[in-house]
């Protein structure tokens, strides 16, 4: 670690960083910017698979909550963006696999500030004071380790379908049940279905935060980490495997069901899915955390750092939720009673 | 000349006679040892009762004890068809003539055949009652059981005195009677108009509409009214309607009383449907002469109530929840992906094995409900609104139709 990994700027040698809005680096002091790729030959690429054996990045731990990141010298990591402790430095990022690919962040801070205010807007239950009074206690911009996989499913499905034929025979009103088995098969391929590898990004963020355009990846440039954190994979890929297998067949199963929209029910008698694995990939994707602190409580908001999906949960102020319930109670009460009343008058 | 004069005399003269002997004698003439008891006090009730027999049902009845009549059969026999002839004037007469040992009765209408017939009944009746006075009057209320009963087994009833309820069918107990004819006789000054319920065991022989029309025409009752019959040898219901009552009770208006009324009539709940009937009558009535006859194109206005505001309670319950439910997801975006749909990779998805087989079918049928189902009637009668009209037997015209139950 003697030698210093900077890229300096080619016009007036200041530390160079690398512009979220711009998808260049960027020089702070003079404002001039460059395509990262030029400065790609000045680093050793790892190919999938291999580790960083020397790299600029330092290795921090949480002893509070155990999470690793990883952050360029100069980000200098001071509090760990999941639980807000101080973190301390657990050395180099030696011996830890390197992704095979990166989303480079495409908003910046004040975007997700930006978006984080515009979710307060229209929120009829959100507190009156929460506005004023919430504060964003932590905003990070974080690359989350992400294991893609491709697989291809193929299934055999049965179904019980019944179509339904009405129509009027003299006095009675006849309705025709047909009682169909229906049989389906055939298979399907997916690309690139991303599992949070980070136990300590909550999965309920990272999945509703989803899709990231996997299209605009770049192989993996550790100038992109520049102002970022990183996380690394702390979820072995077997057990991230089972939690993409399982969205694959419920997907499976939910296209093959919808080639029998022709019945009028139709009710999934039995299955029989299987997934071909495909290439697994180690990728990373650019999040937004804010951590937002209302009444002594933090509330977690996320940030598709490409597409700008905003999401997280808001405090419901009961006293409004119940007033404004029985507001339209009373109020859609008294209107609907009014009306049958008049409709009754005019009768 | 002079004889002509003298034969219109004395037919004056005898027409002022019968007229004096009809005004002083009343229905009652008690004379015994050459003494006239007629006028006391006790007799003065009886004749107003009689009185009021003759009124209410055109039967004149007469009571004559005198001793002072020959006493014999003859002597009797001719005093009493004289006073017979000289009291002619309302549909039945009868006279209960006695003297010391002979009685007799004489009588005079349509039902003369069968009082006479009974006649040593009436004199029994009087004879072995424990007074007088309650001889009389047992003797001239079995005259008049008689002769109604008679009245209702010979085609139409003919009755008089406008009352509201005839049960001939026997459907109603007294009290039922009385009760229903209170409501009926408020209902009919309410609306000046005669609204009416009748019960029949048999239709001797006439339609059911001739009947019904015939009853109201026969029986003195106003232009404008409403009638109810109900046959129980044919299990109809029929209503009849004159006047203002076919303007306001349209065959539409008729149908929705038959809807009501027939399953309490099925149900041998007869009082409860005569109320209902007058009910209704009364509602399509008061909402005619308001201006809203009700017609196929109108409902009868339910009352407003508890059903409305149930339906507001729920309607707004459900209203509220949804808003609730709505601001509520607001809050909250976050949530687990169960699915992979896109991340699908294009033109991947190939079916390559489908079947679809047939392994049952089966066909179920109810009946339709109907918004003009009346029960059956006959006719195949066909309500396109307002008030069919037929002319009964008398040449007056009548609305109503009838249906079964």
């Amino acid at each position: 670690m003697s030698e210093l990994k900077e890229f300096k700027c080619p016009n007036c040698g200041g530390r160079l960083e690398f512009d979220a809005g711009t998808q260049k680096m960027k020089c702070p002091y003079c404002d001039g910017t460059f395509d990262p790729d030029l400065f790609n030959e000045e680093i050793d690429f790892t190919v999938d698979g291999e580790q960083w054996n020397d790299s600029d990045l330092l290795l921090y731990t949480c002893h509070s909550c155990g999470g690793t990141i990883m952050a360029d010298k100069d980000t200098a990591a001071s509090s760990c963006p999941y639980c807000g402790n101080p973190v301390v430095m657990a050395g180099n990022v030696s011996g830890i696999y390197k992704p095979k690919k990166i989303i480079p962040f495409k908003l910046d801070k004040k975007e997700a500030k930006e978006r984080y205010r515009k979710f307060l807007q229209g929120k009829v239950l959100l507190p009156n004071t929460f506005k004023s009074e919430a504060t964003i206690d932590e905003i990070k911009g974080i690359y989350v380790p992400y294991w893609n996989f491709d697989g291809r499913a193929s299934a055999r499905m049965w179904f019980d379908a019944t179509r339904r034929r009405h129509w009027i025979e003299g006095d009675y009103n006849c309705t025709e049940t047909s009682y169909y088995k229906v049989f389906r098969s055939g298979s399907v391929g997916f690309t690139d279905v991303p599992v949070d590898a980070s136990s300590k990004v909550k999965d309920e963020l990272t999945q509703s935060i989803e899709p990231f355009n996997v299209r605009e990846a770049k192989g993996f440039n550790e100038n992109y980490l520049a102002g970022y954190l990183a996380d690394k994979y702390d979820v072995d890929v077997e057990q991230s495997r089972k939690v993409a297998n399982s969205r694959i067949a419920n997907s499976t199963a939910s296209l093959f069901a919808s080639t029998t929209s022709m019945y009028d029910s139709c009710i999934p008698s039995s299955s029989n899915i299987v997934i071909n694995q495909g290439k697994q990939e180690y990728v990373m994707y650019p999040v937004w955390l804010l951590n937002v602190k209302y009444k002594d409580q933090i509330y977690s908001f996320a940030m598709n750092g490409q597409t700008g999906k905003f999401v997280g949960s808001l405090p419901t102020d009961k006293g409004k939720l119940v007033s404004i319930t029985l507001g339209v109670f009373l109020t859609v009460m008294a209107a609907l009673t009014a009306i049958q009343y008049v409709v009754y008058l005019v009768r | 000349m002079k004889k002509i004069l003298k034969v219109l005399i004395a037919v004056l003269l005898l027409c002022g006679i019968s007229q004096r002997t009809y005004a002083e004698d009343g229905y009652i003439i008690m004379k015994e040892d050459g003494t006239d008891y007629s006028s006391y006090e006790t007799y003065q009730e009886l004749n107003e009762d009689l009185e009021h027999i003759e009124e209410e049902y055109g039967i004149a009845i007469y009571f004559i004890y005198d001793d002072s009549i020959e006493n014999s059969e003859n002597g009797i026999s001719s005093y009493a068809r004289d006073f017979l002839n000289r009291h002619l004037g309302a549909t039945n007469t009868v006279v209960l003539a006695i003297t010391e040992n002979y009685y007799t009765v004489k009588a005079d209408g349509p039902q003369s055949d069968l009082v006479t017939k009974d006649a040593k009944k009436l004199f029994e009746l009087y004879n072995y009652a424990a007074s007088r006075y309650d001889g009389i009057k047992d003797y001239y209320q079995y005259v008049v059981k008689i002769i109604n009963e008679v009245s209702y087994s010979s085609g139409v009833p003919t009755v008089s005195g406008r009352p509201r309820v005839y049960d001939g069918a026997g459907l109603l107990s007294e009290n039922e009677v009385l009760s229903l004819s209170k409501k009926l006789e408020d209902l009919s000054r309410k609306h000046n108009m005669d609204i009416l319920v009748l019960t029949s065991d048999s239709l001797n022989g006439m339609d059911t509409d001739d009947y019904a029309d015939d009853f109201y025409d026969y029986n003195g009752y106003q232009d404008d009214g409403v009638l109810l019959f109900v046959s129980m040898s044919s299990r109809e219901m029929y209503i009849s309607t004159k006047g203002k009552g076919t303007e306001y009770v349209t065959d539409y208006g008729i149908d929705y009383i038959f809807e009501k009324i027939s399953d309490n009539l099925s149900d041998g709940k007869y009082y409860d449907a005569f109320v209902k009937y007058a009910d209704h009558v009364d509602r399509l009535i008061s909402e005619a002469e308001e201006g809203n006859i009700i017609d196929v194109d109108t409902e009868p206005k339910r009352s407003f109530g508890v059903v409305n505001v149930g339906i507001s309670a729920i309607a707004s319950l459900i209203a509220s929840l949804i808003t609730a439910l709505v601001l509520k997801g607001q809050m909250k975006n976050v949530r687990y992906e169960r699915y992979a749909g896109n991340y699908i990779a294009g033109n991947s998805f190939h079916i390559t094995g489908m079947s679809d087989m047939l392994v049952n079918r089966h066909v179920s049928r109810t009946p339709r409900a109907r918004h003009n189902d009346s029960s059956g009637r006959g006719s195949g009668h066909v309500s396109v609104g307002g008030s069919s009209i037929h002319t009964s037997s008398s040449g007056s015209s009548h609305g109503g139709h009838g249906s079964h139950f």
